[in-house]
């Protein structure tokens, strides 16, 4: 599972597992379906700020709403709406997440005026011009990637100095056309959240971080409040932090229908 | 007329309670261009555009839209000229499985890029087709859409357009545009349009959306009338003779038509396919009329390759005239020449670049049957927050004949600077 769905996996809340939810030794495998499958709340929505920054040091912003609907048999959904700037206001990302197959994902650009379905095959492409990926906000399928487990008891320094317990997980891509086919990921044992991240590039060298930096909870449900990413060589780093962020707010399938994509962005 | 309508929209939006009110956005732009190969150049042209919406409760919203457009033009024949006009005022009621559109705005049909033969509700500004592209070409036109949503796929649509709106070459002092085709001629063109009661001169139709696994998928229906007018000689030995006349019509017709679209791994596919009853199809050379049937049909597929977004498209259009509907041609007295066949691609790579600062955009297209394309090369630099500078160049080649074959001359060259807000 990457670091990837950072919205839907970091960002996102988590309860952490009670103790003894899985005694068994656990593998890489199952801690990627842990970090899947952790309760997180049946629906959730987010007001989120990106600020994209460049190698001089000059910052842009972005702003979108994003909704997440559990689903049954993990056939999650994400409406993602970008809200300012104008140029890409109205914008708006849908995603149904399928358990056996791969995901659907719908666009709606205003100046089109019509839903679009697109292919979810550049899913490690920037998001948006950011340092982040489409697969990083809308979610990857948990079968795109095999894991190992490096080490089932490190640990690591947080944001705020403090330490924890981790897995380390690497996640190596399926697709051999990945542009970074690899992620090591420090994985909180006490929340399952990823709390850093590596990603290497095909030649094994590391191009991209991602840290965690504020990680609160909210109603219950621990939530990355503000977490980086940083690209290495470009010397750019984008910073997603997330403003309201409720749950279990009584989102329906009808929120995430193509119908509201294109009301949302008009 | 259409500036009373923008005073309308403005006085609209004011009265409205401002706890109801949404934030204003738009663009304003100046458009500097050229055109090498026509005397009337260069041009200046500004734009400024307004849009609010209005949320009425969860179930209404209101789009209040206006728009001003200016041209100073230079050259050999210095002119002026300038349009104030709404661009969308409309009402959108929705309800649980229900929803209403009404209005003076837009309704989009097709899914292919650029050419779309199913979008037929909408007609098309040529200047803005050719500078910018489909989506900004689209002129608004008095509709009323209702859709029925039996289910997340399944919708059902009737759209009613009861007055006849005109697609333009250039929405900018248009008869001596270097888009308009009948601007240079000489000779007196009367172009004339749907008239009647209102059952025979508004267009309308419907269509059923649904999917098949990934597959989305629609056919419908279509009565109307071509957007832009085809024209034939009336009277005289030539276009040169004394008393030459140049009728132009906007032919009805009536469509069946199917669309789809698909998405896997790195590919989207979309395809188009119209089969139509024609009132007038013009010859080869444009200044003689048949009837007949016409299908056309398109494939495109687009992907990401290398950091470019790629799109490739392939139109086929057939022409089957009516038995003894062949007319002589006005220039020779044989018999009118038409392409039953043709075969045309279309092109688009586009690449972001520098977080979405920077955008290079080409985009061209080739009739292979009248031997005559289109390329548009456009780059845009993100100068500062809400300032954007573009420059683009449109180059035609090939014979003067077919679709493209009036603009053949149509070269141009130019940079623009938008600020939105």
């Amino acid at each position: 599972m990457r670091v990837a769905p950072i919205i839907i996996v970091s960002l996102l809340a988590c309860v952490a597992p009670s103790a003894g939810q899985r005694t068994a030794a656990p593998d890489g495998r199952s801690v990627a379906e842990q970090i899947r499958d952790r309760d997180q709340g049946r629906d959730a929505r987010f007001d989120v700020r990106m600020r994209l920054i460049d190698r001089q040091g000059a910052a842009r912003e972005r702003r979108f709403t994003m909704m997440l609907l559990r689903g049954r048999q993990r056939e999650d959904r994400v409406l993602l709406r970008f809200t300012q700037p104008t140029d890409i206001k109205g914008t708006g990302l849908l995603v149904w997440k399928h358990a056996a197959t791969e995901s659907e994902r719908f666009l709606f650009l205003p100046a089109l005026g019509r839903v679009r379905r697109v292919a979810g095959g550049e899913a490690q492409e920037s998001f948006v011009g950011s340092d982040f990926s489409y697969e990083d906000i809308g979610g990857q399928d948990l079968d795109a990637y095999t894991y190992d487990l490096v080490d089932a008891n490190a640990s690591a320094a947080g944001a705020d100095g403090v330490t924890y317990q981790s897995y380390k997980l690497l996640a190596r891509a399926k697709d051999p056309r990945a542009p970074y086919p690899v992620t090591v990921s420090q994985v909180d044992k006490a929340t399952f959240i990823v709390r850093h991240a590596e990603l290497l590039d095909r030649a094994g060298e590391r191009r991209k971080t991602y840290d965690v930096r504020k990680l609160a909870k909210v109603q219950g449900f621990w939530t990355a409040l503000e977490a980086t990413m940083a690209t290495e060589r470009e010397r750019t780093r984008t910073e997603l932090m997330v403003e309201t962020p409720e749950y279990n707010v009584g989102l329906t399938d009808d929120d995430f229908s193509r119908r509201t994509l294109e009301r949302s962005g008009s | 007329m259409t500036v009373r309508v923008a005073i309308a929209v403005g006085l609209v939006c004011l009265t409205r309670p401002p706890a109801h009110a949404q934030q204003w956005s738009g663009a304003v732009s100046v458009l500097a261009d050229t055109f090498p190969n026509r005397a009337r150049t260069p041009e200046l042209r500004s734009r400024a555009l307004v849009r609010t919406t209005i949320d009425a409760g969860a179930r209404v919203r209101f789009t209040l839209a206006g728009l001003a457009e200016g041209l100073v033009a230079g050259g050999e024949g210095s002119g002026r000229d300038g349009i104030a006009e709404a661009d969308d005022v409309s009402m959108d009621l929705t309800a649980a499985r229900f929803d209403l559109r009404a209005g003076f705005t837009r309704a989009i049909w097709g899914r292919l890029d650029e050419i779309q033969p199913t979008d037929v509700i909408n007609p098309l500004d040529l200047s803005h087709f050719f500078f910018e592209g489909r989506e900004a070409a689209r002129l608004p036109v008095a509709l009323v859409r209702g859709r029925w949503h039996f289910s997340e796929s399944k919708v059902l649509e009737v759209v009613f357009v009861p007055r006849f709106r005109p697609g333009r070459f250039d929405r900018l002092d248009e008869a001596t545009s270097p888009f308009s085709p009948t601007g240079d001629t000489g000779s007196t063109t009367v172009v004339r349009r749907p008239s009647g009661a209102m059952w025979r001169a508004s267009q309308g139709g419907g269509r059923f959306t649904s999917s098949t696994r990934r597959v989305d998928w629609t056919v419908g229906a279509y009565r109307g009338f071509r957007p832009l007018p085809v024209y034939r000689i009336s009277g005289g030995a030539g276009p040169d003779a004394p008393g030459v006349l140049i009728e132009g019509s906007y032919p009805g017709f009536t469509m069946v038509s199917g669309d789809f679209e698909t998405a896997f791994q790195r590919w989207a596919i979309r395809g188009e396919a119209v089969v139509s009853r024609d009132d007038a199809v013009p010859s080869s050379r444009g200044l003689a009329l048949s009837r007949g049937r016409i299908v056309q049909a398109g494939l495109g597929a687009d992907r990401s390759l290398a950091g470019y977004r790629v799109l490739g498209e392939i139109l086929y259009k057939w022409v089957a005239l009516d038995p003894g509907a062949i007319p002589a041609d006005p220039l020779s007295a044989d018999p009118a020449a038409f392409d039953r066949h043709a075969v045309s691609a279309v092109l688009v790579a586009e690449r972001r670049f520098a977080r979405e600062t920077r955008v290079l955009r080409a985009f061209g297209i080739y009739d292979a049957t009248a031997r005559n394309g289109v390329v548009r090369g456009v780059a845009s630099i993100q100068l500062a927050r809400r300032l954007w500078a573009e420059t683009a160049v449109g180059w035609f080649l090939g014979r003067r004949s077919g679709a493209l074959g009036p603009f053949i001359d149509s070269d141009f060259l130019y940079v623009r600077l938008t600020s939105r807000f």
